[in-house]
């Protein structure tokens, strides 16, 4: 349900009004369906949307693992605001997979000194992400100027993907599970930068964005598993999860990392875009750094009653093997300082690589064949079906699976070369424009080496999804 | 069905030309007019008609500045539309139910507007140039303010959207967008998927369109006849003064 903050600043009479106003707004609900009956005061020069997107899930495949399970995939919150004419500030908030992140600490007298105690309790999978956060000063012409957590303009999937605009209840591969972007989407950077529209003839419209960004980098997430065993000594494992990671927040990372779109529709339906981005992906930690380069090429098109639309990415790291042997050496020493054993409990130190090859590149194509059913089927104005289909592949060259160091300190890299591909068919349908239930038949394939995803030992997989999201 | 009534006429000279069917002079009331070249006049002492939509809506209250904003948009967009010089009289109505009922099931209009306002555009010579009407719809958060223009026939000739309150799905309010319904006529389904080309990210905006324009060319029709052409007195246009 749509809430509408209307707020005055400056005439507001005092403060007791405003809260009051913003409470009558809140109870008053969304505003009727015709205009006219609505009355409500607007102050143009100041006003706050709240909206979002939501989907989740139901998933069978014919592997062990995942299990059929129902999942609520993402829940992502929106605010966008409008501070006078030509400034607008727009924030995304994303729950995903989100239950509950619980923090309990604890400070207790103990005999002879105190127990202190800290717990983190929450849902497996719980993200909880600042996934847009800009403001944008609009300069004239068509011309923008944005300064803050954006999304970097590579293909067209990471900058148009809120999940109620597609029709598939699953993001491409080459987007999200098997990344060929640096990141996976939807993909978050500090950025600064201007972003246009220009019409082109009578039908035509360029749309561009161009962004300095602090950039992707190698880093590490530290985990904690506690293995028990029956016999034998239990382990302490501390994993540190190595891969491109968003550049950070907070200043600690250099600003060297460029990105931009350029997309020309000559037609209402039609849009090609190209797209790349460029900056280093070493932390800042090692003194050389190698650099990580995007290309992408994307569009759309009507053919006839049918819509395609698809991406193609591929991305090059430069000097991975030294940049990987360089960053685990530096990991390796600070894990031998943690490293040690006490009983019968083991700590073992592990570092995982993922999400890095010399080259990764990809594309998926979608299409589909919307039909307006007539109006009051399942009693909605304007329902649509649309049968889809998406076939996408994936390819890794020298996928790195091991980073070794061995006792002089040479850096062993394991790789491998990993080919996947997906076919995706279904329907969709959309009772109203901003929802959509999905029904999908996957199949993936491991070409090459292992799946991707999902992450099983099987050669291929089939499963159904059963999806539906929602834009409000 | 029943007569629809006009409830508002403006002015002595206004009432008794557009009630025999006769365009209003140019400086009569309830009437837009321009000299050759420069702006439209605001003309003294008399209102620019106002269109129902904005008397009502949050988009263009009177007391905010935005209704001027609304009109002096809507003048210039007939202007550009049927070229000059052009004059338009304002015609208001009060529906009968049947007629009500008639415009909801020609647009799929679940709430139709009771109190239209409609234009009639001349050109020189007192040439019906064609009809428009200003609509507000709602959009995801606001209403969009545009005007429908269509000839005599009743055919669209132009949508032009005047205001357009979202921060996105603007591209409903460029050219190559609107363009999709020329020619449109109230036979046309005048939908996404069907004849209409939707824009990724701003379905909602699409269809605010889509159903105004469905809606204008009902009531055109349904109050200038199905054929469109000069309103004739006690056919469709009914006396001056509400009777």
């Amino acid at each position: 349900m749509i809430r509408r903050f209307l707020v005055r600043p400056r005439r507001a009479p005092g403060a007791a009004l405003v809260a009051l106003a913003l409470s009558a707004a809140w109870l008053a609900g969304p505003p009727p369906v015709r205009a006219q009956q609505t009355g409500t005061a607007e102050a143009p020069e100041f006003r706050v949307d709240l909206g979002g997107y939501g989907s989740t899930r139901l998933e069978a495949i014919d592997a062990d693992e995942p299990p059929t399970s129902l999942t609520l995939r993402r829940l992502v919150l929106t605010t966008d605001a409008r501070v006078g004419d030509r400034f607008r500030v727009y924030t995304e908030i994303e729950f995903e997979r989100f239950g509950e992140i619980e923090l309990e600490k604890a400070l207790e007298r103990a005999a002879g000194g105190a127990d202190l105690e800290q717990a983190v309790e929450g849902t497996g999978g719980s993200e909880l992400s600042l996934e847009q956060a800009w403001g944008q000063l609009d300069l004239g012409g068509g011309v923008g100027l944005r300064f803050g957590a954006v999304l970097p303009p590579v293909g067209r999937f990471n900058i148009h993907h809120d999940d109620d605009v597609w029709n598939f209840p699953r993001r491409p591969l080459i987007d999200r599970a098997a990344a060929v972007l640096p990141a996976s989407a939807a993909w978050t950077e500090m950025g600064l930068g201007l972003a246009g529209r220009t019409p082109v003839g009578e039908t035509g419209l360029l749309d561009w964005q161009v962004y300095l960004l602090n950039g992707t980098t190698l880093d590490f997430a530290m985990e904690h598993k506690l293995e028990t065993r029956a016999t034998g000594p239990s382990a302490l494992v501390v994993e540190a999860a190595v891969g491109p990671s968003p550049g950070a927040v907070d200043g600690s990372s250099r600003a060297d990392a460029v990105a931009a779109r350029v997309a020309l529709s000559p037609s209402l339906g039609t849009e090609i875009g190209l797209s790349g981005y460029r900056g280093r992906y070493a932390p800042d930690a090692l003194e050389d750094g190698g650099a990580v380069s995007t290309l992408g090429m994307d569009g759309r098109r009507r053919l006839g009653p049918v819509e395609l639309e698809g991406e193609f990415l591929y991305t090059h790291y430069d000097d991975l093997t030294r940049v990987l042997g360089d960053f685990v050496r530096l990991l390796g020493t600070r894990e031998a300082e943690a490293a040690g054993t006490g009983g019968e409990l083991v700590t073992e130190i592990e570092a995982e690589i993922g999400g890095l090859s010399d080259d990764r590149y990809g594309f998926w194509l979608d299409a589909g064949l919307p039909i307006a059913l007539p109006r009051g089927v399942l009693g909605f104005e304007a329902p649509v079906l649309v049968p889809v289909a998406r076939y996408e592949r994936v390819w890794l060259s020298g996928d790195v699976e091991k980073v070794a160091l061995d006792a002089a300190e040479g850096v062993a890299v394991g790789r491998a070369d990993r080919r996947q591909g997906r076919l995706s068919v279904g329907v969709a349908f959309r009772p109203v424009p901003q929802a959509v239930f999905h029904l999908v038949y996957e199949r993936n394939d491991a070409i090459e080496g292992a799946l991707l995803d999902p992450g099983v030992s099987e050669g291929s997989t089939n499963g159904v999804v059963f999806g539906m999201a929602v834009g409000f | 069905m029943g007569r629809a009534l006009r409830i508002a006429v403006r002015g002595a000279l206004a009432a008794a030309l557009v009630g025999a069917g006769v365009p209003a002079e140019p400086a009569a009331a309830g009437s837009l007019s321009r000299p050759a070249s420069g702006p439209l006049p605001r003309q003294a002492g008399v209102a620019l008609p106002r269109p129902a939509a904005a008397d009502t809506s949050g988009a263009a209250r009177p007391d905010s500045g935005s209704s001027a904003r609304v009109l002096a948009k809507r003048d210039r967009a007939l202007r550009e539309i049927f070229g000059d010089p052009v004059r338009a009289v304002e015609d208001r109505w009060r529906l009968t139910r049947a007629e009500v009922r008639s415009i909801g099931e020609e647009a799929h209009d679940a709430v139709p507007d009771t109190a239209p306002v409609t234009l009639r555009v001349y050109g020189e010579g007192h040439r019906l140039l064609g009809y428009a009407m200003v609509l507000d719809e709602r959009g995801k958060y606001r209403p969009i303010t545009f005007l429908v223009a269509t000839g005599p026939d009743l055919a669209v000739r132009e949508v032009e959207v005047l205001v357009y309150r979202e921060d996105r799905g603007g591209e409903v309010g460029s050219a190559r967008f609107l363009r999709q319904y020329r020619g449109k006529r109230a036979s046309d389904p005048v939908r996404t998927h069907r004849d209409i080309v939707n824009i990724t990210g701003a379905t909602i905006s699409v269809n605010a369109l889509n159903d105004g324009v469905r809606r204008a060319l009902a009531t055109l029709g349904t109050l200038y006849g199905p054929e469109g052409g000069e309103p004739a007195l006690g056919r469709r246009v009914p006396l001056p003064g509400g009777g």
